[in-house]
């Protein structure tokens, strides 16, 4: 899941992506609402977490851009501003939560657990493909009841390949969505990942259940 | 209910009932007595007045006809006695319209007595006087006082009188009216009263209602009755100047917390995050210590933020106090040089100090050297990465002039005085180039206020941006 991350000072931006990594998001940071609509408009985001007073851009303008390019991308609000004209402004110009500033980090990725929950059916935090169950609080996998220890890289891909399962993934999508934006999409990279992630999850004795879709990418599916 | 029968009987309304009520009631007990007194004596006077006139009048009559009874000639006038008599009784009875007691003797011979004295013979010693005004009492003739009046010409004796208790009669009606009419009056005047005063306390009501209404979360509402020019008005005027100056300055301590707030928020935004995602998992000892010295930069700046808010709060109420002291100020910069330089090694500024005479000037330390940190704190914050921060000192002869100069992007035009205002940071419009400043610059302005000199800036396209303060010397 590939979340940017909109805030101009510095230190705040720089502890938020330190700890949604932790939770094996990805995240890419801009210091200001222009910079950020320049990087949602060339890459795809799961989230966008933005802070409202911000030079240059602040983020109201910067919603109402995304919004205006039809880009529904769940965007939420960290301020200072309390009150509740402010937030009542920041939801109503087309941002989904908002949260103020000093928040709790724990309730920061619960919120963005949520948001990036609405999209889908799934109304709780556990993925589910038969007996393969993800838990996206306690970041444990779990195969007919047995503990699957994955590194951040790995989970990511299997995160968002639960996020869309019965869909086919394309390998783009996948580093898109597991990736920082520097990363060069040209390696085989995904390839190699997915062949550990099936080595750990697909066991010989298991029913298989990531496909490969030839000349296509990948798919998850019962 | 006990609570309202007591806020009825401490009322303005009840006591200007009361007021109104009793002053009416001695008015008219005042109006009665006076009345009473007056008809009293104007009556008496009346009575001897008309007595006197009628007495007068018969006198007169029986003089001017030149009567001797005692030689009565008949003659072409009256040819008899009786006629005579008549006539003085036809001329008395028309100036007897009271029907007061008449006598006419001469001598000891009764002349004439009116019907109403009956039996009665008035006989009075005989007097010298010409005119005698006196009180009688006779309980056969008249219970009450007889106002006696005796007139004595050269032969005639004329008695006319008339009993007071007739006034007195009329006095006692008077007096009954008046006590009859007395609790009327005093009803009339309550209602009147009570009346009157709920009229006029009506808006007083008013007033209270809507004052009642007024909270800090209204003070924009106003208290009617102000287009009235009476003292009400008036006061409802003085009323809302004063909730309008209150609200002037609840607004200004609102926009004093609420951009207090969002200074600390920031600092605290980032201690909460960093502590509370390192304490989620365990860290390598490298980890914490990067954790650690930047929660120590916040702690600093929290530190900072809350001197500048207490400073400028003392400053709002006047309780800085400036202790001035010679200053040889090569020395003192160099000393804050020393303090501050570590504060540019992360974007690789230095701070360099342009000045070598020796300049002796009178100024506050602390106060100044609080003023420049914060200078040179903006300096690094808004310079670029590599350039120096210069501090030059200059001799102006009656003042000096201490600039300091960074390299940077310039601040546009229609900023440049706005970095002085208090929170400026906190402004919407704020940009990259000005953003931060918050506290720092309005504190500076406030310093160099109080040592009575003045602050400019300068931001040229060259991208020099220095901040010049001009100190007088003592």
């Amino acid at each position: 899941m590939r979340i940017l991350v909109v805030e101009d000072e510095k230190k705040v931006a720089s502890f938020i992506k330190k700890g949604l990594e932790e939770e094996f998001y990805q995240v890419d940071l801009a210091s200001n609402g222009k910079e950020g609509l320049e990087m949602v408009t060339s890459n795809e985001y799961d989230m966008i977490i933005s802070d409202v007073m911000m030079p240059v851009m602040n983020g109201i303008q910067f919603v109402k851009e995304i919004r205006k390019n039809e880009i529904s991308t769940p965007i939420l609000f960290l301020s200072v501003k309390d009150s509740t004209k402010d937030k009542v402004e920041g939801l109503d110009f087309g941002a989904d939560d908002y949260l103020t500033k000093p928040f709790s980090f724990e309730e920061l990725t619960a919120r963005v657990r949520a948001l990036l929950r609405r999209k889908e059916t799934q109304k709780d935090n556990l993925l589910i493909v038969l007996d393969l169950k993800m838990d996206l609080v306690a970041h444990k996998v779990t195969r007919s009841d047995e503990e699957i220890i994955l590194t951040p890289r790995e989970y990511a891909i299997l995160e968002y390949l639960l996020r869309n399962k019965n869909k086919i993934v394309s390998r783009t999508k996948l580093i898109e969505h597991v990736y920082d934006f520097h990363f060069d999409s040209g390696t085989n990279v995904i390839d190699v990942y997915i062949n550990k992630l099936r080595s750990k999850i697909d066991l010989p004795n298991k029913k298989q259940l990531i496909h490969t879709v030839r000349g296509v990418g990948y798919i998850i599916k019962e | 209910m006990f609570k309202n029968i007591k806020l009825l009987f401490t009322s303005t309304r009840f006591k200007i009932t009361i007021w109104y009520s009793s002053l009416f009631l001695l008015l008219e007990i005042l109006l009665g007595v006076s009345v009473y007194i007056y008809l009293y004596h104007i009556s008496h006077v009346n009575l001897d007045q008309n007595l006197r006139a009628q007495a007068g009048a018969i006198l007169r009559v029986v003089e001017e006809k030149h009567l001797d009874l005692d030689t009565f000639e008949p003659s072409s006038e009256y040819k008899t006695e009786d006629e005579l008599i008549w006539d003085i009784i036809y001329d008395a009875v028309v100036f007897n319209r009271r029907n007061t007691f008449i006598e006419i003797s001469t001598g000891q011979k009764l002349i004439y007595k009116s019907a109403n004295l009956g039996q009665y013979h008035l006989a009075f010693p005989d007097k010298k006087n010409s005119e005698l005004i006196f009180n009688y009492n006779n309980e056969l003739l008249s219970k009450d006082v007889i106002r006696i009046c005796q007139m004595k010409a050269k032969r005639f004796n004329v008695i006319v009188a008339y009993p007071i208790e007739n006034i007195a009669q009329t006095l006692n009606n008077l007096t009954d009216i008046y006590i009859m009419m007395a609790p009327l009056f005093l009803i009339i005047s309550i209602i009147g009263g009570a009346l009157i005063s709920a009229k006029s306390l009506s808006r007083i009501d008013a007033i209270i209602k809507k004052t009642e209404e007024i909270t800090a979360q209204n003070l924009s509402e106003k208290i009617p009755g102000g287009e009235y020019f009476d003292e009400y008005g008036r006061l409802v005027n003085k009323m809302n100047e004063m909730i309008q100056r209150i609200k002037t300055s609840i607004d200004f301590m609102n926009q004093f917390s609420v951009s207090a707030a969002h200074e600390l928020k920031t600092p605290l935004t980032i201690l909460r995050g960093e502590i509370e995602i390192t304490l989620k998992s365990e860290k390598t000892p490298e980890r914490y210590i990067e954790v650690l010295k930047s929660n120590y930069e916040e702690t600093i700046r929290l530190i900072k933020i809350v001197d500048n808010l207490f400073f400028i709060s003392k400053s709002d109420n006047a309780l800085i106090t400036i202790n001035k002291h010679d200053v040889e100020l090569t020395s003192f910069l160099n000393s804050i040089i020393q303090n501050m330089r570590l504060l540019g090694q992360e974007k690789n500024m230095d701070l360099v100090l342009d000045s070598n005479s020796k300049i002796i000037i009178q100024l506050d330390q602390d106060l100044i050297k609080q003023a420049l940190s914060n200078i040179i704190d903006n300096a690094f914050k808004f310079g670029d990465e590599n350039t120096d921060v210069t501090i030059s000192a200059k001799d102006l002869g009656g003042q000096i002039n201490i600039s300091i100069t960074n390299t940077g992007e310039k601040i546009p035009t229609d900023e440049v005085e706005k970095i002085f205002d208090r929170f400026y940071r906190a402004d919407k419009s704020r940009t990259r180039k000005t953003g931060g400043v918050g506290l720092g610059l309005s504190v500076v302005k406030s310093i160099v206020s109080l040592h009575k000199g003045n602050v400019e800036v300068q931001s040229s396209d060259n991208s020099l941006t220095s901040i010049s303060i001009f100190l007088p010397k003592t």
